[in-house]
């Protein structure tokens, strides 16, 4: 018995250290730095860098999804737009969609939910990096699909006022440098009775799955983004921003800061990702 | 309703005196009626947890906490925090504008009922009529649940006022009504406000009775006859408490099931079916009320059966 509580006790000890390591590095930043992975940059740096990690994968960026989260991406985002349940008059703005993941899923479940739309699919994609847009729209030339593919910082959005009944975000919030900024505008864009939806890693709670998820995460992902995509610093950088985002309750009060209402969340995969979810009411 | 809406009557001399005796765990109507919405909230509420621990992925259909904010704040106050902080499986917040917003998308999703039946589809051109878009029905967790739920709940606050209203008539008026026939009114007045949803009305039944449903509706249902009973002037505060409102659930139920498949105008069977069951509780009361003086020996003569079967089996009492 007391063996087995000293393993327990040295379990979480263990996840806790771990744990505080992640915060250890987040020196105090004034408002002229920011973080990047686990590194401290130059708030202004922090874009391009970014660009940078997502350019050098672009080609390569389905099959690492793919090949890091055993295929469970997919049904992530499948459950996203279950959850976004969009009918046929939805218009969609989604942020940071490159490739166009979610926008076909929304194009298909409108199709297969009411048949059709009852104009062509409105549908925006938004991105930063026109290499993953390119990857994109080759693929929406293969589905036959029109979709509208815009590049811009989701910071600073070129559309007027109330223009979306839905904004997604899929894997994309984490890597912009001011995430109230987006949330922001994000409220902006959306028509009252809009919805927000984010899909975003979050922690895994449970001490012993994180442990695991940890292991999994600093000394498989890297080895992989080298092996697979050639770049051992952009997966690095990856599962460092992981951590670095905000737990899934303070992102919701973030959310809920700038005027959603309603706001939720849904953990997925023991709280790897989670999916949360607000409203523009007035 | 408020325990404030109820006169202090209703707490008569003779309640306190079978409080001495029989002693009753709770004596006056409202007190009752708090521990028994309270006995289904507990029902309801693990219910709701055990939702909680299928699966955190799981659809969040069936834990709609949403549902209960919007209900009118008269019937359930503060219990319905409580239900809230239970729910943490969606961590939601409930503002006093999100509500009313929820409100205005219900009301007019019973507009759309007839096109796509109570469905969520209903709701979202619910929230489109009411100048929102269609996505916001995404707020409505239960879907068509939280719709029939929403006019079932709208349904009994309007049949509160409607009664509300007539016991004023009356106390101005200065004559008092039967309570069978101020409940046969009643009864009616709360079957007609379906009438307009009598071809959906089945399915609406269908859902109401599905088991994440049900804790919800029962409680419904219960508050809706006590109301009732409340209004026709009850006062009864021992086990009858408890059959009255039975009876009425049962009465109530069973006219709504006959109204699914009355075909005559003006539901002309229905009100007949009515008036033969109400003769039937009549009749009832009557005899329970000869029973109620005699019915310390009704106790005896039940447990002196037992006693006998008991001394027969070979089990005597210890006390003796």
């Amino acid at each position: 018995m007391f063996l087995l509580n000293r393993g327990k006790a040295i379990v979480l000890s263990c996840a806790s250290i771990s744990q505080a390591s992640y915060y250890t590095t987040a020196k105090r930043l004034d408002e002229n730095y920011t973080h990047f992975g686990y590194k401290t940059v130059k708030t202004e740096e922090k874009a391009g860098r970014v660009l940078d990690v997502f350019s050098s994968v672009a080609s390569k960026y389905d099959m690492m999804n793919d090949v890091m989260s055993g295929g469970l991406h997919r049904l992530w985002k499948d459950r996203m737009i279950q959850k976004l349940n969009p009918d046929n008059k939805a218009v969609l703005l989604d942020c940071a969609g490159g490739t166009g993941d979610i926008a076909f899923r929304f194009v298909n479940y409108v199709e297969r939910q009411h048949s059709q739309f009852t104009d062509h699919p409105n549908v925006t994609v938004c991105d930063i990096n026109n290499d993953i847009l390119e990857v994109g729209k080759s693929r929406a030339l293969e589905r036959g699909v029109s979709l509208n593919w815009v590049c811009s910082n989701a910071e600073e959005l070129p559309f007027p006022d109330q223009s979306f009944t839905c904004y997604t975000i899929a894997f994309g919030i984490r890597n912009c440098t001011n995430i109230s900024k987006v949330l922001q505008e994000a409220y902006r864009v959306l028509r009252p009775g809009g919805r927000f939806v984010c899909l975003e890693f979050s922690h895994v709670s449970n001490p012993i799955l994180s442990k695991i998820y940890d292991t999994y995460s600093f000394q498989v992902i890297p080895v992989m983004g080298e092996v697979i995509a050639g770049d051992w610093n952009s997966y690095q950088y990856l599962v460092e921003s992981i951590r670095k985002f905000p737990a899934a309750d303070e992102f919701k009060q973030m959310i809920s800061n700038v005027g959603f209402k309603v706001v939720a969340y849904e953990p997925l995969t023991f709280g790897t990702c989670a999916i949360h979810s607000g409203f523009r009411l007035k | 309703m408020t325990d404030v809406a109820r006169p202090l009557s209703t707490v008569s001399s003779k309640s306190w005196n079978l409080q001495k005796t029989a002693a009753p765990p709770v004596c006056s109507p409202c007190t009752r009626k708090t521990v028994l919405t309270w006995i289904i909230r507990q029902y309801s509420m693990n219910n709701d947890s055990s939702d909680e621990q299928q699966s955190p992925t799981g659809d969040s259909s069936t834990s709609n906490n949403e549902s209960n904010s919007h209900k009118n704040s008269e019937q359930a106050e503060g219990t319905t925090d409580q239900k809230d902080n239970t729910q943490d499986e969606f961590h939601t917040d409930n503002a006093d504008d999100t509500v009313d917003i929820k409100t205005k998308i219900l009301d007019n999703a019973l507009d759309f009922v007839h096109e796509y039946k109570w469905s969520r589809k209903a709701i979202s051109s619910g929230a489109e009529a009411a100048g929102l878009a269609g996505v916001s029905e995404g707020m409505f967790k239960g879907g068509g649940e939280d719709l029939v739920l929403h006019f079932v709940r709208q349904s009994n606050i309007r049949l509160q006022h409607f009664m509300k209203e007539s016991v004023k008539r009356q106390d101005e008026e200065g004559e008092k009504m039967k309570s069978s026939e101020f409940i046969r009114k009643a009864i009616e007045f709360r079957l007609r406000l379906i009438v307009p949803y009598m071809d959906n009305w089945s399915d609406a039944m269908g859902v109401l009775l599905r088991p994440n449903v049900l804790p919800k509706s029962a409680e419904e249902l219960a508050m809706m006859v006590d109301d009732i009973w409340f209004y026709a002037g009850d006062k009864s505060s021992d086990f009858s408490w408890y059959t009255k409102r039975g009876m009425l659930a049962k009465l109530y139920g069973s006219t709504q099931l006959f109204m699914l498949m009355d075909q005559s105008p003006d539901f002309k069977d229905t009100w007949e079916f009515l008036d033969r069951r109400l003769d039937d509780i009549k009749n009832i009361a009557e005899i329970s009320q000869s029973i109620s003086t005699t019915a310390d020996a009704m106790f005896q003569a039940a447990f002196s059966s037992a006693t006998i079967l008991k001394n027969i089996l070979g089990f005597p009492d210890r006390k003796r």
